[in-house]
């Protein structure tokens, strides 16, 4: 067998169903003419090819005629032509499919959630949800913390005013004469009282209208019970800068009253410094 | 139905050859789209050798490629409504043939080779009358046919429809490979591959 045989051999079976161009034909015939081996394998397929000529087709049993009716498609048939493993798959699905129906509906509620149609599959249905109550501000206890905040406000801002006064007071009284002294105690006593009762007039009068603030305030934060603490500061403060007021008020008074004071002092016959 | 039939079988007559009779068959596909079970059943009485004698090599059953062949058809009645017009009728037929042989093939358990001299040890010898037929050739001539069959039944499927399409139904290796909607090369390939396979099994006896 040449080097060229298996080429060949490979156009042999073409060549039987003249499957190849003219030029490859004269080439494999040139060679079968000088190579026994490929001939004799021609010479097989031809046999093979004989031989299988010789299962000629045979009449039908029957005929296979179609009816109107066939027409339709039926289930039954179209699962008969899948595989098995298509058949398996489509028989267990169909299975799966109908457990969980059955278990869903078998499991299943029905009801309404606020107005809602709620379904539930094999659970409770969800509990009914009600509003949360809004946190109650406790007005009384605010009241109360806030009245006494202005009050140690204000007391704090008395005390501090008095320990000024007494102070600018015992300052003034050095380098006085002794009558002069008395004199200025006398008046002093005297303006302390009134300071006195004026304080306590503007104490009063502080708590009536930081009573009357409060009591707005308190309608305010009771009507408007989301409006927070910020609102409640703001009206601290604004009662703070009543408070200073009426402070410089008394303040004005207590410098005329001290002026009046100083000038009587001067004034007094046959007194020397 | 059976007048039904005789009327087709006296129509069945072969008007010209080539183009007369693709111009007839496209009339009987043409009517049958449109619900004319009587045409498709001119359609069947022409295509049902060559149907039925592919699911036999195929499948080396009688019963079985009968009842193949009968659902080819009942498949394509069902179906001719697809059927597009400039596409063959042959090839359309072939592939519902082949795919219902293929997927019958399929639903066999694995190494399973059916044969029909398997399964009817009698079968070559039956309807055999000795006083008619008793020369020796006819005996050799059956013993070649049960050794083709049982050669072609052993090739893989995939090469045994290729062989049958092209050997013994006589289609262009291109119309064999719109058949199976298969790369021409491939076809190709199957087919030399399973000639050679039968060589061995066939050519040295």
């Amino acid at each position: 067998m040449g080097t060229g045989c298996d080429h060949f051999r490979s156009l042999i079976p073409r060549a039987m169903l003249a499957d190849l161009d003219p030029a490859e034909q004269r080439e494999l015939d040139l060679h079968l003419a000088e190579c026994a081996p490929c001939a004799g394998e021609r010479e097989l397929y031809a046999q093979t090819l004989g031989r299988m000529r010789s299962l000629e087709d045979v009449p039908v049993p029957r005929h296979f005629l179609v009816y109107p009716e066939q027409r339709q498609s039926n289930p039954w048939r179209l699962f008969r032509s899948l595989t098995p493993v298509w058949q398996g798959s489509l028989a267990a699905g169909i299975l799966i499919l109908f457990l969980v129906s059955a278990a869903a509906a078998t499991r299943i509620q029905v009801g309404t959630r606020d107005g809602a149609l709620v379904l539930a599959f094999g659970g409770a249905l969800p509990a009914e949800t009600k509003p949360v109550p809004a946190a109650r501000l406790d007005t009384t206890e605010m009241e109360a913390r806030i009245a006494r905040i202005v009050e140690e406000k204000n007391r704090k801002e008395e005390l501090e005013w008095i320990r000024k006064l007494r102070a600018e007071l015992a300052q003034s009284q050095r380098g006085f004469t002794r009558n002069q002294r008395t004199l200025l105690e006398a008046a002093l006593g005297t303006l302390e009282t009134r300071v006195n009762a004026r304080v306590d007039e503007t104490a009063r009068t502080l708590d009536e209208r930081r009573a009357q603030s409060l009591t707005a305030l308190y309608q305010a934060i009771k009507l408007q019970q989301d409006s927070g603490l910020a609102l409640v500061d703001a009206k601290l403060n604004r009662l703070a800068i009543n408070g200073e007021k009426k402070n410089s008020e008394i303040d004005a008074i207590l410098d005329t009253i001290l002026q009046v004071a100083d000038l009587n002092t001067t004034q007094l016959p046959g007194e020397k410094r | 139905m059976e007048e039904s039939l005789d009327h087709l079988m006296q129509q069945d007559r072969p008007l010209d050859a080539g183009a007369s009779e693709k111009v007839q068959e496209s009339a009987w596909v043409s009517a049958s789209q449109a619900g004319d079970a009587l045409a498709f059943n001119r359609l069947v009485l022409k295509w049902e050798k060559p149907v039925y004698n592919l699911s036999l090599r195929m499948l080396q059953d009688r019963d079985e490629a009968a009842e193949a062949s009968q659902e080819v058809f009942c498949s394509a009645f069902r179906n001719i409504r697809r059927f597009r017009r400039d596409a063959k009728f042959s090839t359309w037929i072939y592939r519902i043939a082949v795919n219902q042989c293929i997927s019958r093939l399929r639903r066999r358990p694995p190494g399973l080779h059916l044969s029909m001299d398997d399964q009817r040890p009698e079968s070559p010898l039956k309807g055999w009358n000795p006083a008619l037929e008793s020369h020796e050739g006819d005996l050799m001539r059956e013993e070649e046919r049960r050794r083709v069959r049982q050669a072609l039944g052993r090739l893989p499927a995939d090469h045994k429809v290729v062989v049958e399409l092209k050997f013994y139904q006589e289609l262009t290796f291109e119309d064999i490979a719109d058949v199976l909607e298969t790369p021409l090369s491939t076809v190709k390939s199957r087919f030399y591959s399973g000639l050679d396979m039968l060589k061995l099994r066939l050519g040295g006896a």
